[in-house]
């Protein structure tokens, strides 16, 4: 079902199906326009939306492909990889990757007060604090959305996606 | 139309309010209805517009991230419409992405039969509308919103139009016949009373009549007018009879005076002439016996007694021609077939002695039957014939023609034409006058009363003489006879 958005995006797969991470990638873009960041948090780098992957990257080249080129309200989109807790906090949309399960509280301490939107594919992403968190209904692509973790990094999540992903709270702040 | 002109002035004046007031009604009922169809429709299209614009700008998302079900839920809010009998959402790539259907089975047909490309159209058939939005999300077009929306409304509305519509045409039409049949009477009812007098007037020649009607219009002043004309031709009418009157009263007595006289005149020369016969025959008598008897007398003696029997046997003879004269004028007519050429051959026999010892040349025509009194007719041609030899007398070669100048269905003419002494035309009209001569006695014998009694006869018969001649060449004498004989006087 989701074949025209997502090889149109994706655009380097010739097969029919687009894979799961052409999907995953795409919905990260889509996010850039159901997500309203703060002004300021574009002023220090020259008007470049930041989608950030912290971890191990599983997209490859795919995530570059769908972002090159777009815009979202004039503003370019830029992909960047983070090694470091610390650079992150300077993207609007930040991937954890599940390489970063372990230290997932940690991460999300170290983002406390960020204006950015985390997104993550591990188990329950979301209630454990993360803000969107994928999960596979079979061959679909869902998400989960904490309202809550939303609502502290200052973000304004449309309703429109609201709708879309399921309503999770956050059940287990101690992490694993 | 050949049925309008026929119409009288009272269908017509109906007939025309309410064929004006109709199509005026029916020009405005249809440009009211054409302009409301018109209008509703674009509302409609309008707010089918609005509508697919909200939903596709609520299910952009749903498409972006591939969310069939919430797609289906944002489209049926449509719901709440109960125009929309199917909504649809397409992918970019055509394919459908999500429906909904006010009857479901129907929903997805009507979706199937509908999209036939995905720009932003609208089209009307089958009694709906099928109107095409396309969903934009960064400058680019992710799918298509197709509404399928009921034009019942459209219709139901334009029904109700034309229901009133048809309702205010009755009435107004109905109204119009009975306010113009009112109305009319006040301009056909004064015609139609004209019409009816002018029919009057002209059948029964009744010029008393008057049409009715004080108006200020035109009619008013053609009823006006005609019954001035009325009045002018019955005072008039009244004016002739009155002179006509006058002027029979005055013929009749005329006639009646004349007729006193004439009798009075004939009855005189009558007795006169009877009375005169007595004392002629002893005249003659005596002067008879005295040419015998006495041979006493000298030459001189003798040719006065027969001067004295000359004279006494002339005025004989004119005592005869008078008593014709006066028979002629009192006698009663007996009309019968009348073989004129026969009649003239009796006459020629009888005028034998007269020609005796002359050479005439005789030219005579074969001549037709007519109706007339024999006796009379038989006078007319012995008259004509004897003048004919008689003022031939003097010719060298005398000719004498007779014959037919005119034959028609309604008089035969005949004439009797010779060379003889003629007469000046200058005293024609004295010709057939009593006593009137335009030769002298010594010259040509006769009475003068011949012409005077074929005039006679003739007019008794309806018919006219009359002549033509010159002086020492000869004259022409007609007279006609009608072909139907009419009794006169």
């Amino acid at each position: 079902m989701i074949a025209g958005g997502g090889r149109t995006h994706g655009g380097d797969v010739a097969s029919g199906t687009p894979s799961e991470y052409q999907i995953k990638a795409a919905y990260l873009y889509y996010f850039t326009t159901f997500v309203e960041w703060p002004p300021e948090t574009f002023s220090d780098n020259g008007d470049a939306l930041v989608i950030g992957v912290l971890g191990e990257d599983p997209f490859g080249d795919v995530l570059d492909n769908t972002m090159h080129g777009k815009t979202v309200n004039n503003k370019r989109l830029v992909v960047k990889r983070f090694e470091s807790i610390k650079d992150a906090r300077e993207s609007h949309i930040l991937f954890i990757s599940s390489s970063e399960q372990g230290r997932l509280p940690n991460i999300l301490e170290a983002l406390n007060g960020a204006t950015v939107l985390t997104v993550g594919e591990s188990g329950r992403f979301a209630s454990r604090g993360g803000e969107i968190g994928f999960r596979m209904e079979g061959k679909k692509v869902r998400f989960e959305i904490n309202v809550a973790a939303v609502g502290r990094s200052r973000l304004k999540v449309s309703a429109q996606l609201m709708k879309l992903g399921r309503i999770v709270k956050d059940s287990e702040s101690e992490g694993g | 139309m050949a049925l309008f002109r026929q119409a009288s002035v009272k269908n017509k004046l109906i007939l025309t309010s309410v064929l004006g007031s109709g199509t005026a009604l029916l020009l405005v009922g249809a440009v009211i209805t054409s302009y409301d169809l018109v209008s509703l429709r674009n509302a409609l299209v309008r707010r089918m517009s609005v509508q697919a614009g909200i939903v596709g700008a609520n299910a952009a998302s749903a498409l972006l991230f591939n969310d069939p079900e919430s797609a289906e839920a944002t489209l049926a809010a449509l719901k709440g419409d109960p125009r929309i009998l199917a909504a649809g959402l397409y992918t970019e790539d055509r394919r459908l992405f999500a429906i909904y259907g006010s009857e479901p089975l129907n929903g997805k047909r009507l979706m199937e039969e509908s999209l036939s490309d995905t720009r932003d159209v609208h089209r009307m058939r089958g009694g709906r509308l099928v109107l095409s939005r396309s969903i934009p999300f960064e400058q680019r077009t992710i799918g298509t919103v197709v509404i399928v929306s009921d034009l019942q409304e459209v219709t139901s509305s334009m029904t109700r139009d034309v229901v009133i519509f048809a309702s205010v045409l009755l009435i107004s039409l109905l109204l119009a016949l009975f306010i113009s049949s009112r109305l009319q009477r006040d301009i056909s009812q004064p015609i139609l009373d004209l019409a009816q007098t002018a029919r009057r007037v002209s059948q029964e020649k009744d010029y008393s009549v008057r049409a009715s009607g004080e108006r200020r219009d035109e009619i008013g002043t053609l009823v006006t007018a005609f019954n001035e004309m009325l009045s002018e031709i019955r005072q008039q009418e009244g004016e002739l009879r009155a002179a006509h009157d006058r002027l029979e009263q005055r013929v009749a007595e005329r006639t009646v005076q004349l007729q006193a006289v004439n009798k009075e005149l004939e009855a005189f020369s009558y007795s006169v002439s009877h009375d005169l016969r007595a004392p002629l025959r002893h005249i003659a008598g005596f002067a008879e016996m005295l040419d015998a008897s006495c041979e006493g007398l000298n030459d001189g003696g003798r040719r006065c007694i027969q001067k004295i029997s000359q004279a006494a046997g002339r005025m004989g003879q004119l005592i005869d021609d008078l008593l014709i004269f006066s028979r002629m004028g009192r006698s009663e007519m007996q009309a019968v077939t009348v073989n004129l050429a026969s009649l003239l051959k009796e006459v020629l026999v009888e005028a034998q002695p007269d020609v005796k010892g002359r050479v005439i040349d005789w030219k005579i025509e074969p001549l037709p039957m007519v109706s007339g009194d024999r006796a009379m007719l038989r006078l007319v041609l012995a008259n004509l014939v004897s003048n004919a030899v008689k003022y031939t007398g003097k010719s060298a070669s005398a000719r004498i023609e007779i014959g037919v100048a005119q034959d028609t269905d309604r008089e035969v003419v005949i004439f009797v034409r010779d060379n003889g002494a003629g007469f000046d035309m200058t005293y024609a009209s004295k010709l057939f006058g009593v006593f009137q001569r335009l030769h002298r006695a010594d010259e040509f014998e006769g009475t003068g009363i011949g012409l005077a009694n074929v005039q006679r006869i003739i007019n008794r018969h309806g018919g006219r003489t009359w002549a033509e001649g010159e002086l020492g060449r000869g004259a022409v004498f007609y007279f006609s006879l009608p072909r139907r004989l009419e009794a006169a006087a």
